[in-house]
């Protein structure tokens, strides 16, 4: 034909198992870099996102049966897994996957009615509520399968060599003392890879793999990751004059939930922004965000933070990025027309 | 030998949709006259006098003679030679609750008038000519909208289009009149032209439709070489025959849902309506029109000159039927058709098709903002924020996305994956609306009302006022001679 036909998977369900799909190779490299615990996190976290559904449900007066059936709440689940610290005790996933289906999604009315996104709504509660087990539990990449999976928690940390710090910790600790370029001596540079972000490298490159996956199905549009990597990795490249005390640029690309966060997170479309101009600026917003807090706030990687904030922004963004209808004027766009 | 200019659009539409279009189902089959032993017609529920004032059981009415006249001053006209068989109430097409007045008739005579019934008019009619007479043939739009044609031309016009577009899946009807009657679209044009004073023409085309371009081309009046008459062929996506669309497609001129496209001097006539204005010149009425019977449920589709009043059911079965199963035949085609609850009612002169297709169950899901809606919207509106705000119950927040500016197209009911109805949403929330504002057009007359009568109790109050202290000083005076006389007669 002339021209492109929209040919989008013809059911939700069918919308989430594409996504499904695009998450499987970043989920196998998780599992080679960081050991059989991502797997039992998934389950842990899909058992917890589960069980407050069909306790939602309930106490909505329906179906339990039907849960299940459109796939979002073991995304849900699945993604909080891939972003929970693969060494992090066990109940972890499973309160994470609670709280994101039962305080995230079911408490606002089910799907399609969460202003927030839910994985990154337990992402964010816990990270305040439990910090030490959200952000211990990073196994030195590719020693994951040579590592016993922690059951409680309890001496997570404890052992040196057995877990340790991301790359983004890293930079964060060190820069007190050190450069940028001697940061990158650190042993933890040489386990293997690029050098840029080690192991984590290969899974954010398998999520990029995943996101192209879910462009060419057309289930997410370009504006919202392109904005995201816009909005964080441009303000790294300005900032990136001063390369000695700045985060260099592609280990903000690559370390981290960076590409994750593009191509799974910021493209969520129920708490997202719903005109594709609306999008772009959600990223974006995402992004610009993530780098500030990356760079001055308290916590290692600010993705969660910067999402929920922007869900917040969303009725504003949705206000002034509504396309111009067939016949209207062009001044009349995000005023307050019909409301007086 | 004139030649017709030809041009492709440089416009495509935003949105919209692709599909295989069906219309070869009903085109295999030539064109085929239908001859009905009954007619059933719906009247209008304005009419003054009952029908039995006006018709008794066995009349014979002539074909051609005029049945009743609408408030927009459409004179309809019978059909066929027949006689009354019964006149009373009945259920509508579309099964609505408030039943409509039938007329039944038994045909007499199956074939279609043979003289014409009005006096033919001569070349190059005046406007008021033409006015009169489409009105009294009873030319109303033919594409589906059912618009009186006359009360179009009461404009200043300097544009006439030619909706040849036929978007919509499986329509076959304006297709099939293009092919076939080109020369009366023709003949309709030029009349419409000099008598309207229109400075130019456009007849557009979708791309899937060669065999009318050709039969259009090859018709083409060299009366019209002096003109600025054109054909536009566009790219075929639904729903680029919708009016505001079409009009941007063809002229680059977007219109306002505020407006009219006639206050802008553009009028937009469907092909059907054009070949039935062409016999309407000639004297004849509008007696039948062209009704495609298609879908995947019928059995051998085709298109059919139909009697107005034919009833669907005999329509269906010269169609072969419908298949075993079960099956929605709808009144439309299989975006915009309505279904029809029952199918015993007969052909309305806006019947241009009935589309008849498997019943599907589909369950809806909740909506997840993909935002697939919004890609295929004609209009750019958002279906998934007004779907948003209907379903909690915010109709100012729907109108102020744009609801009011929504086509009813029913694009995105195709590509939504959550399989929400959300044109009958729409339709349900601008009825809303419009309920809303009689509602207030009601209470604001009401409350002009009794302001008004407050003013005027007031001032009758105080003109009493008035005229009771006046008769008081009067009488008061009268009072006051009268002691002054009784004291003199003391004295």
């Amino acid at each position: 034909m002339l021209w492109r036909i929209w040919a989008p998977p013809q059911s939700t369900r069918a919308v989430m198992q594409s996504v499904w799909i695009a998450l499987i190779p970043g989920t196998l490299t998780s599992v080679w870099v960081f050991g059989p615990g991502v797997l039992v996190h998934l389950v842990l976290a899909g058992l917890g996102a589960c069980l407050a559904e069909v306790i939602g449900r309930r106490a909505r007066g329906l179906a339990a049966t039907q849960a299940l059936q459109d796939g979002s709440t073991l995304l849900t689940a699945w993604l909080l897994a891939l972003a929970l610290p693969p060494a992090a005790p066990l109940w972890l996933p499973f309160v994470a996957g609670l709280i994101a289906i039962g305080l995230g999604k079911q408490l606002y009315g089910g799907l399609g009615q969460n202003p927030v996104n839910p994985a990154m709504l337990a992402y964010a509660i816990l990270i305040v509520s439990a910090p030490v087990a959200m952000t211990t539990g990073w196994i030195v990449p590719f020693q994951g399968w040579s590592t016993p999976m922690p059951l409680t928690g309890i001496g997570v940390g404890a052992v040196d060599g057995l877990t340790g710090a991301t790359i983004l910790d890293l930079y964060r600790t060190e820069f007190r003392e050190l450069t940028a370029p001697e940061i990158a001596q650190h042993p933890l540079f040489s386990v293997g890879g690029l050098g840029i972000a080690p192991g984590v490298e290969w899974v954010a490159l398998s999520h990029l793999l995943g996101g192209g996956f879910l462009f060419a199905r057309r289930v997410i549009r370009w504006q919202a990751p392109v904005g995201f990597l816009v909005g964080l990795l441009g303000l790294a490249a300005f900032f990136a004059i001063d390369p000695d005390n700045t985060v260099p640029v592609l280990t903000h690309a690559l370390a981290g939930a960076t590409l994750f966060s593009a191509f799974f997170i910021v493209t969520d479309p129920v708490s997202g922004a719903t005109s594709p101009r609306g999008q772009w600026w959600f990223g974006l917003g995402a992004g610009v965000i993530t780098y500030l807090i990356r760079t001055y706030g308290l916590y290692p990687d600010g993705v969660a933070f910067a999402v929920l904030f922007m869900n917040f922004m969303v009725p504003l963004i949705d206000q002034y990025t509504r396309p111009r209808i067939h016949g209207e004027s062009r001044s009349i766009r995000g005023s307050v027309r019909g409301r007086s | 030998m004139a030649e017709c200019r030809i041009i492709q659009s440089p416009r495509r539409l935003a949105g919209g949709l692709q599909r295989a279009d069906g219309k070869a189902l009903s085109l295999s089959q030539p064109l085929m006259q239908m001859n009905p032993p009954v007619l059933q017609l719906a009247l209008p529920d304005t009419l003054e006098d009952t029908p039995l004032e006006r018709w008794s059981i066995g009349d014979q009415i002539e074909a051609g003679q005029p049945l009743f006249t609408t408030q927009e001053g459409i004179t309809q006209a019978c059909p066929r030679t027949a006689t009354v068989e019964s006149v009373g109430t009945g259920k509508t097409l579309s099964g609505s609750p408030t039943p409509c007045r039938l007329l039944n008739l038994t045909v007499v005579d199956p074939d279609p008038p043979r003289q014409p019934s009005l006096t033919p008019l001569p070349a190059n009619p005046d406007g008021r000519t033409l006015r009169q007479r489409a009105a009294d043939a009873g030319i109303v739009g033919l594409g589906g909208g059912g618009f009186p044609a006359h009360l179009k031309w009461q404009h200043r016009l300097h544009t006439l289009i030619v909706n040849g577009a036929e978007c919509e899946p499986f329509l076959t009807a304006d297709e099939q009149t293009m092919r076939l009657r080109a020369p009366a679209i023709w003949d309709a044009v030029v009349a419409l032209m000099s008598a309207l004073s229109l400075q130019r023409c456009v007849l557009v085309l979708e791309d899937n439709k060669p065999e009318a371009l050709a039969a259009l081309q090859a018709a083409y009046p060299s009366v019209l070489d002096a003109q600025d008459v054109c054909i536009t062929v566009i790219q075929s996506q639904y729903p680029s025959g919708a009016e505001r669309q079409l009009i941007w497609l063809a002229l680059g001129l977007e219109i306002a849902t505020t407006t009219s496209p006639v206050e802008h001097g553009i009028v937009v006539h469907n092909p059907v309506t054009l070949a039935a204005l062409a016999d309407a010149l000639h004297g004849y009425p509008l007696t039948d029109r062209i009704v495609t019977v298609t879908g995947p449920s019928i059995v051998t589709p085709g298109t059919f000159q139909t009697p107005l009043g034919t009833p669907i059911d005999l329509l269906l079965s010269q169609a072969g039927g419908l298949r075993p199963g079960h099956h929605n035949v709808f009144h439309g085609g299989p975006y915009t058709g309505w279904p029809i609850s029952n199918t015993a009612a007969g052909v309305r002169a806006t019947t241009a098709c009935l589309y008849a297709a498997p019943v599907v169950s589909q369950t809806p899901s909740p909506c997840i903002r993909c935002g697939a809606c919004a890609e295929v919207c004609p209009v750019h509106l958002q279906p998934q924020q007004l779907f948003a705000a209907l379903t909690h119950d915010q109709l100012d927040e729907a109108l102020h996305v744009g609801l009011s500016q929504c086509l009813e197209c029913g694009a995105c009911d195709v590509v939504c994956p959550s399989n929400l109805s959300l044109t009958k949403t729409f339709q349900d929330g601008i009825q809303d609306h419009q309920l809303q504002q009689a509602e207030k057009q009601r209470a604001d007359r009401a409350r002009t009302r009794f302001e008004a009568r407050n003013q005027r109790l007031l001032k009758r109050s105080e003109a009493d006022e008035t005229r009771r202290a006046v008769r008081r000083e009067r009488s008061g005076s009268a009072l006051d001679r009268i002691r002054a006389a009784r004291a003199e007669e003391t004295h």
